[in-house]
Order: structure tokens, then C-alpha cells, then sequence
């Protein structure tokens, strides 16, 4: 059947050619003769042309393109404007202009489009006689509509895909393409701090929801010509533009490749965020954790890509993502880096240990409390044991109870606007423990301990990764609360597990913690900058030396190391002169 | 194709449980052989080993070490001749199918001892310990299922945990170590020799049945990344355990004395509790026994995952995971023989007076096979010409 409609559709395409052929004169063309017939059922053709069929052509004339145009985009809506006009040439053509109101810039349509096409002096001394049905669109393209990115197309449905994405288009009577030129100027965010990643030193600058902008403030940061920005769609309906961002001759072939093919495998209707795009092409879609870092600073997304990882920008999302990811990038913060490393390195090593005590404390708290209370001094047992006898529940519920209202809290103060969402938070938490403790419901440490914990969860600089250890906290509990320490333990051991044979694009997601020079180097602490001479090893780089051995050669004792570390590797032999110099630098 | 690194990395898809991502790095089998050779037995060597060289038992650890060194030399170099094979097919390649799979039987025999009485052990700690009111059935249960879960995971998994536990194990011995230093009593390691001689040779061998655990490793050492690292790495381990069990009992007869150690089921329990965390954490044992726990958990799920991939192998299975559940039900069952905690020790005592004979022999008639097939039967194998 397909096979059959091609054929009819190539029979009717032939006369076409043929008549094409020969070059006829533009007011032949304008009058439509010979072609009116084929072009009226051609644009009268049903919608449903297949991906096996050809490209639907322009219709010759221009009543056929204004029909195909409102054919495909609907009669209602006021924003598709399909404007008439005359372009004086000499002898003058008739012109029809299509663009979408609020995706094209005003400005940009009317002047550039309207002004140069009709009141531009050139255009009257131009001969439109002379052209013919197939360069008519090239030479407006070259000679008279004033825009850098401008190109011709010969498919309809083409044309109003990149409408569609802000262009205008300019047809004009009985050519056979049609200039569509840019246009795009929709309102959108600007530039602004991000609100997720916050730092106290560094760069302010944000991702907005803006696929150009974005891509722009990394080429900004990222200058060499090797940055690659490959570009694709996703969404049958949204065909949302996709931007696979990474470093040529350091990102590896290979996961840039896996990306790509997962990313092309995603058939979709529409892709509002690239959280979605996460969950489609992540490994373990499954796994509490996630396997994907994003970030909505430009200077973590360079970072990122000058170690080798592959970015990915979704159109219209300010969240971009990087790949892959392993559990020690969930804990690091651009400014473990911003900030010198003698306070870098602390501050990371200790939100690991709020990680740990976000997962585990209530269930500790639990555990200790109901099975191991020979483990705490005397005084502090009975305290605790004080503190909850005029408590009614077991401590497994008070801290079910604790732990549900400071989830609620939270995911109540997330939604509200800031002042009032911060607001909420101190009222809600203060005031709800303070009543809970007095009307005996919880005791006083539970609140302590859920504060902490709380606290806890809050430093930890990813937030999926908090909402993973906010999640998987509650099962502890019941384990800790049944089976006390061994059931924590138990509970704690599958965690790992499952953290060990997680894997994200092919880089186990415990990689950088396995080999313990670099974990102490970058991962759980920072050293300081100029100690990294090699770039992390987990997404593989192909070229691992990110920085000179020695930089700082003006402190004469450095100096004296690179001196001898040149020396050493060129020849062994000269370790007399390397004790001459040894000398030297002890005067 | 699931990972990026799929091309990279090459499997022999003929074995059981063999994904092509695994590898496992030198740190990595390192540490798990540290731990099988320490995790389920440091906590009550000091028990069986006192007896026998009286105060001399931490020297017998010692010469177990030695003895359990040449064991994993050997079997590194087993490993070395046959990098791409698991125990069952370097027996089966050097002794022909029938043989082989025999042999192979053993070692999956072998194993599961080790992994019952192992599991039992540390499931007695725990109850003991932790949760006198808790049924030790639901101890094990709980055991177990995070073994089945280890096992589904693989290898790779379990080595890249291990790593990470092990580092807090290390960390957590060497607090206790710290913490005991004002109680030990340094003369009640005198004499030096403790009962004389002869049992201190007779202490070492029945230590290098801890030691010579580490065989087990055999059953995805093919995994290393650089085989030829092989033995390193084992002698690593070997070493390293068998340094915590020395220390572990020399500790023990120091805080307890010989008459002590023979009063308390688990005598390394005993010496944590008698260390003190400031006035902070007056009995913190049991946040050292939770961390052993997790260091017995993965010993015994590579046990287990040993286990189960050489009777797959046996079997000719494709993927050893079916066997999960069988097996791990046979572990419980062979964990609950012993009834009482003395009968367990009695089985523990048995165990360790002759497993060390397996030990020992696995690699050394799978090496003279191999050396004596091997120029025989010319260049079969790479290696095989390099024997001649």
C-alpha cells in the first residue's frame, strides 16, 4: 500500500521536472500555468505523509502555500502569521512572509525581512525576469535579505520545523525553495544566580532555559575550537533540541558514542526537562541513587568537561547534566575548589560525614536506644531513658513521627516562594518540636537527633543525592528498630552493595574511591590545586595529564625537584650535578 | 551493549558467572583475601590456637602466616599458568573432564564448609552479642539474604565493598589496639615459647588452616586485571590477615591471660569490651563487632560466590545465579548442625586441624599435573612451554 502511494506520489512529482526544466518566465510562473492543477491536490494531500515517503515540495504558487501552511498549522491560531506581500523587483513578485509571533523577533522581521525585501533601493534594480524557478531563492538568500544564519529549503514540512523554532520564512511566487532566515527573540529568563548551587565564592552566572545562551556561557569559559557541540532532537512532538557538549581529544569515543546512541534511541513525545532525559538513558533507572550529575553552573559544567565527562544541554532546561557520575561527585561543590584548599578539604571530607549521618543517625539513635544501651555512659542512658518515659509510643513510631513531620516541613517550604518557604521552615520545625515535646509526644533527643539529622541531609550539595539518603533512611530504621545494630549493619551492607554493582555509562559508581591515592587527592579530600597534575580517571580521559608536574618552580625548592625530575628522565647518569645543585640551594 | 568499557574489556563467556565487566583491581584481592583469611576466624583463633601453644599462639599465627604464604605463592603461580580459568576449568584442563570436575567438586565442597561453619561463627557472635533474645534462625536469615544479594551482584561487587570495609575494619583494629595498649599486661606473654616447641609447630599448622583459606580466592583470581600480580597480591592478603590474627590473639592472651582465653567463647569480643572509648562509649564493642560483621558478611559471600561458580562450572552451567537460592539454603542448613556453641567449636577445631591438608594440597597436585601434563602434552598451553 505504502509502496503503491509512493508510486503515485513519484508519478506526480515527474511532470514537475519536467516541466522545471526549461527556465520560464517569472510572470508564467506567477499566473500559475500548467502547475496550478497538480499543486492544488498536492497541498490537498492528507497530513499523514510518511517518514517512506519523499519530502513534500513547496507548492509553485503562492495560494498553494498559504493553504498547505494553514492545512498543517491549524486556522485558529493568532500567533502563525502567514503574511502577503509584494517584493518590487523588477518586474515586481509577489512574496508571502511565515513566521510564528513571540518565537521571531519582531524587530528582526520587520527589519530585516519586510524593510529589505520591500524598501531596500537594491531591490528594484534587480531583475527578477532574469532568474529562474530555481535560483530565485538563492540569490535572495545571497543578495537581499540581510541575515547571518539564512538558508534555502525545499521541503515544506522542513520550513515549518525550523519556523517552529523561532525563523521566519520568506517564500516567494514560483520558486521552488524558500529563504528561511533567523529570527528567533522570545522572551526568557535572563541570566541569573543559580538557585540550587549556591556558593559563597565563585561565579554567579547560572544556566537559564535558553539553548543558545547556555551553550554560549560554556564556549565563553571553554575557548578551545576543540569543544564539540553536537546537536540533536528528541520529542516527536516537542523535538526539543538536545546539545551533547564535550571536548574533542579528551572526552572518551566511547562513552560520547553510548550517550548518543541512548540519546537517539529515546522515542518520545515530548521533553519538558532534562530530568527526563536522565531517567531515559541513565543505567540503573531503578536505583535510589542517581547516576547523573547535573548541574545549573556553567563553571561546574567546564570543570566537568575539561576532566573528560560528556554534558549534556536540553533546550528550554536550565539543568544541565554530565556523565557520568559516581558517588563522590554527588559530595563535591564547586567551591571545595573556589575556596583554598585548607578549607576545601575539611568541608568535603565533611559532608561525607553528613552524608553518613543524614543515612544513619535516627536509626543509630534507634538501635542504641532499644537494644545497646550498655554502650552509653550511665548518666547519658538514663537521660535518654528520662526523657522518654513520659513519652506514649515506642521509639521506633516517635521517630517515624519526627522524621514524617520534617520531610512534610521541607517538602512544604520547597514549594512556597523563598522568604516565605524559609520562614515556613524555622516556624514549622521550631514550633512543631517545641509542641511536640511539651505536650509529651516526642522526647527532647529525638528532636535533637532528627534536627541533626536534618541538618545533616541539607549538606549535602546534590539534591537527588540527599533525597536518596532521605529515602533509604526509613528502611533503616524498621531494620534497626528490629534487629537493632546487626540490622542497621545488615541494612547499611545492602546499601553498599548495591552501590557496588551500580554502574553509570560503564564507570562503576564507587570507581574514584577504589584506588586510594586519587580518593585522597580529589575525592574524599581536596589537595591543593596545583597537586593535580592528572585528571580523575573514572570517565577515562584520553589524555590523563591535565597540568605541568611542577608550576610553582619559583619557589627555589620546587624548582629544584622539576630540575631533577628532568634530569632523572633524561639521563640517570647525573646524579653528581644533581648533588652540585642540591648544594646550591642549601646556600 | 551495556557499558562503555564492554569493548575494552575482554571475557571468556565459557565460564560460569563470567560478565565481561568484571575485573577486579591488586588492592582489591589484596583485601579479600586479608578477609577471608581473618574475618570469620580472628574473633575465636585465640580460642583454639591458646590451648594448643599456650602463650606462643600469636607466634603460631605467625608461622601460620608463613605456611599459608607458601600455600597462595603456589597458588599464584597456578593462577599465573591459567589466567583466563577458574579453579574447576584449570583442573579439568589439566586432568582431563572427569578428574577435573572431581576435583572441582571438592573445592565447591570445600568451600561451602567454609561458609557454613564461617556463617555460623559470626552468627554466634552476633547472638551472642547483640541479640540474646533474638532466634539465631532469623540471624542467619538475615545473614544470608545479604549473601544471596552479594552473589547475585557478582564478584566485582563484593571486591569493591570489601575495599571499602576493610579500610574501617583496619581502622577499627588499630583504634582497639590504641585503646588497649593501657590494659594489656605484657607479661602474660611469658614464655615465649609458651608450651614448647613441638606445639608451636603444631599452633602454626593448625593457624595456616586460616591462612590456607585463601584458596578460595582460586575461584575468580582469572578476574585480576594483571595476572602475573597474582601471587603479590595473595601474599599481600595472606600476610596482612594473618598480622591481624597475631595481633588479634596476642592481644587477646595479653588482656586475658592463657586461663582467660579459655573461659570466653570469642576472646576478641572479651578484649573489646574491656577497652574503653574515653567516657564517651563505655562498651563499644559492638560497634567493633558491626563492623566485623560487615568484614565476615563479604568474606562469606565470596565464599559463597566461589561455591557456587565452581559447581556451575562442574555443572557446565552458563550462568552460575539459579544456583543462588539452592545453595544458600544448603549453607543455612549446614550452619544449624552443630547444636550448641561447644559443638560448633568442636566442628570448628575439627576443621582447622585438617582443612589446612587441602589447603596445602589443591594447588600443589593441580601444579604437579600441570607440570607434568604440561611436557607431556607440549605447548597445549602457553604457559605449558615454559615448564619444560
Amino acid at each position: 500500500m505504502r509502496f503503491l502511494r509512493r508510486l503515485a506520489r513519484g508519478g506526480m512529482r515527474r511532470p514537475r521536472m519536467m516541466l522545471g526544466r526549461p527556465l520560464l518566465p517569472l510572470e508564467e510562473v506567477a499566473d500559475g500555468i500548467g502547475t496550478a492543477g497538480p499543486e492544488g491536490e498536492d497541498a490537498g494531500t492528507p497530513r499523514d505523509s510518511d517518514a517512506a515517503l519523499p519530502e513534500p515540495p513547496i507548492p509553485d504558487t503562492l495560494e498553494g502555500v498559504e493553504r498547505r501552511l494553514r492545512d498543517l498549522m491549524g486556522e485558529g491560531s493568532p500567533d502563525v502569521i502567514i503574511r502577503r506581500l509584494i517584493i518590487w523587483t523588477n518586474p515586481e513578485i509577489e512574496g508571502l512572509l511565515f513566521y510564528i509571533e513571540g518565537l521571531a523577533s519582531r524587530d528582526v522581521v520587520n527589519l530585516i525581512a519586510l524593510r529589505s525585501v520591500m524598501l531596500a533601493e537594491r531591490v528594484p534594480t534587480l531583475d527578477a525576469s532574469a532568474l529562474g524557478r530555481d535560483n530565485i531563492a538563492s540569490v535572495f538568500m545571497t543578495h537581499i535579505v540581510p541575515s547571518g544564519q539564512i538558508s534555502v529549503l525545499s521541503c515544506i514540512d522542513k520550513v515549518v520545523e525550523h519556523v517552529l523554532t523561532g525563523e521566519a520564512a520568506l517564500f516567494i511566487e514560483g520558486a521552488r525553495q524558500c529563504v528561511v532566515f533567523e529570527a528567533k527573540g522570545w522572551e526568557h529568563r535572563g541570566i541569573e544566580e543559580p538557585h540550587t548551587e549556591k556558593v559563597v565564592r565563585g561565579p554567579r552566572e547560572g544556566f537559564s532555559e535558553l539553548l543558545r545562551a547556555n551553550t554560549a556561557l560554556v564556549r565563553r569559559r571553554l575557548r578551545t575550537p576543540d569543544l564539540r557541540m553536537d546537536s540533536t532532537k528528541v520529542g516527536r512532538r516537542s523535538k526539543t533540541d538536545i546539545v551533547i557538549a564535550y571536548i574533542d581529544g579528551l572526552a572518551n569515543p566511547r562513552l560520547v558514542a553510548t550517550i548518543r546512541e541512548r540519546i537517539d534511541h529515546i522515542d518520545t513525545d515530548i521533553l519538558p526537562d532534562s530530568g527526563l532525559l536522565e531517567e531515559f538513558i541513565e543505567d540503573y533507572p531503578y536505583s535510589p541513587f542517581p547516576q547523573i550529575q547535573y548541574t545549573e553552573r556553567p563553571d561546574r559544567f567546564c570543570a566537568g568537561l575539561s576532566e573528560g565527562l560528556v554534558g549534556i544541554i536540553v533546550d528550554g532546561s536550565p539543568m544541565a547534566l554530565m556523565a557520568p557520575g559516581n558517588l563522590a561527585s554527588f559530595f563535591q561543590s564547586p567551591e571545595d575548589y573556589y575556596e583554598r584548599f585548607p578549607y576545601g578539604g575539611p568541608l568535603r571530607a565533611l559532608r561525607f560525614i553528613a552524608g553518613v549521618i543524614a543515612l544513619t543517625f535516627p536509626a543509630l539513635y534507634v538501635a542504641i536506644s532499644l537494644f545497646h544501651q550498655e554502650m552509653l555512659p550511665t548518666k547519658l542512658a538514663l537521660a535518654i531513658a528520662g526523657s522518654h518515659m513520659p513519652v506514649p509510643f515506642p521509639v521506633l513510631v516517635e521517630a517515624l513521627l519526627m522524621e514524617v513531620a520534617l520531610e512534610l516541613i521541607r517538602e512544604s517550604s520547597v514549594r512556597l516562594p523563598d522568604p516565605v518557604g524559609q520562614t515556613m521552615g524555622f516556624v514549622g520545625a521550631l514550633l512543631l518540636g517545641d509542641a511536640a515535646v511539651s505536650a509529651g509526644l516526642v522526647s527532647p533527643i529525638m528532636v535533637i537527633v532528627v534536627a541533626v539529622t536534618g541538618l545533616a541531609s541539607f549538606a549535602i550539595p546534590h539534591y537527588p543525592t540527599g533525597l536518596a539518603i532521605r529515602l533509604l533512611r526509613f528502611p533503616l530504621l524498621f531494620l534497626s528498630a528490629w534487629l537493632g545494630l546487626y540490622g542497621l549493619m545488615a541494612g547499611l551492607m545492602a546499601i553498599a552493595l548495591h552501590l557496588g554493582a551500580l554502574s553509570s555509562f560503564g564507570v562503576p559508581y564507587l570507581e574514584p574511591l577504589m584506588k586510594p591515592r586519587p580518593s585522597l587527592r580529589d575525592v574524599v579530600w581536596r589537595s591543593p590545586v596545583f597537586t593535580f597534575n592528572k585528571r580523575p580517571e573514572y570517565p577515562e580521559p584520553l589524555d590523563e595529564v591535565r597540568q605541568k608536574k611542577f608550576i610553582r618552580t619559583w619557589e627555589p625548592g620546587v624548582a629544584e625537584m622539576a630540575r631533577r625530575e628532568s634530569q632523572g628522565g633524561d639521563e640517570d647518569g647525573k646524579d653528581g650535578g644533581d648533588q652540585g645543585d642540591g648544594g646550591d640551594r642549601g646556600r | 551493549m551495556k557499558t562503555a568499557r564492554t569493548a575494552e574489556t575482554k571475557g571468556t563467556a565459557e565460564t560460569a558467572g563470567d560478565r565481561p565487566k568484571d575485573e577486579i583491581y591488586y588492592t582489591q584481592i589484596v583485601v579479600i583475601t586479608a578477609m577471608i583469611v581473618f574475618a570469620t576466624g580472628f574473633l575465636a583463633a585465640a580460642r583454639i590456637l591458646v590451648p594448643v601453644a599456650g602463650t606462643a599462639a600469636w607466634i603460631s599465627a605467625l608461622i601460620g602466616g608463613v605456611i599459608g604464604l607458601g600455600i597462595v605463592v603456589l597458588a599464584g603461580y597456578l593462577a599465573a599458568r591459567f589466567p583466563d580459568h577458574s579453579l574447576v576449568r584449570m583442573a579439568e584442563r589439566i586432568f582431563g573432564a572427569p578428574l577435573g570436575k572431581l576435583i572441582g567438586l571438592t573445592f565447591a565442597a570445600y568451600c561451602t564448609v567454609v561458609l557454613g561453619l564461617g556463617s555460623r561463627e559470626s552468627v554466634l557472635a552476633i547472638w551472642i552479642a547483640f541479640l540474646q533474645t533474638t532466634p539465631p534462625i532469623i540471624i542467619s536469615g538475615v545473614f544470608y539474604a545479604l549473601i544471596i544479594y552479594a552473589a547475585y551482584l557478582g564478584i566485582e561487587a563484593i571486591a569493591r565493598v570489601s575495599l571499602i570495609f576493610f579500610t574501617l575494619v583496619v581502622i577499627s583494629l588499630l583504634v582497639l589496639t590504641a585503646l588497649a595498649v593501657p590494659v594489656v599486661v605484657p607479661g602474660r606473654l611469658l614464655p615465649v615459647v609458651g608450651n614448647g616447641l613441638r606445639p608451636l609447630i603444631h599452633g602454626g599448622f593448625l593457624a595456616a588452616s586460616y591462612a590456607g583459606e585463601s584458596v578460595v580466592v582460586l575461584a575468580f583470581i582469572r578476574h585480576l586485571k594483571d595476572k602475573r600480580s597474582a601471587s603479590r597480591a595473595m601474599a599481600t592478603g595472606v600476610a596482612a590477615g594473618m598480622v591481624v590474627m597475631a595481633t588479634a590473639t596476642g592481644f587477646g592472651v595479653m588482656m586475658l591471660g592463657v586461663r582467660g582465653i579459655s573461659r570466653v567463647t570469642f576472646p576478641v569480643l572479651e578484649t573489646a569490651r574491656m577497652v574503653g572509648f574515653g567516657q564517651f562509649l563505655e562498651r563499644a564493642e559492638i560497634l567493633f563487632l558491626a563492623l566485623w560483621f560487615s568484614a565476615a558478611l563479604l568474606k562469606l559471600a565470596a565464599v559463597f560466590y566461589a561455591s557456587i561458580t565452581s559447581v556451575a562450572d562442574v555443572l557446565g552451567l552458563r550462568d552460575y545465579r539459579p544456583l543462588i537460592i539452592p545453595y544458600a539454603l544448603l549453607g543455612t542448613a549446614l550452619s544449624l548442625i552443630p547444636k550448641t556453641v561447644l559443638e560448633t567449636f568442636d566442628y570448628l577445631s575439627m576443621f582447622v586441624k585438617y582443612s589446612v591438608w587441602y589447603a596445602i594440597a589443591l594447588p600443589v597436585v593441580l601444579l604437579v599435573g600441570a607440570v607434568v601434563r604440561g611436557s607431556r602434552r607440549g605447548g597445549e598451553n602457553v604457559r605449558g612451554k615454559d615448564a619444560r
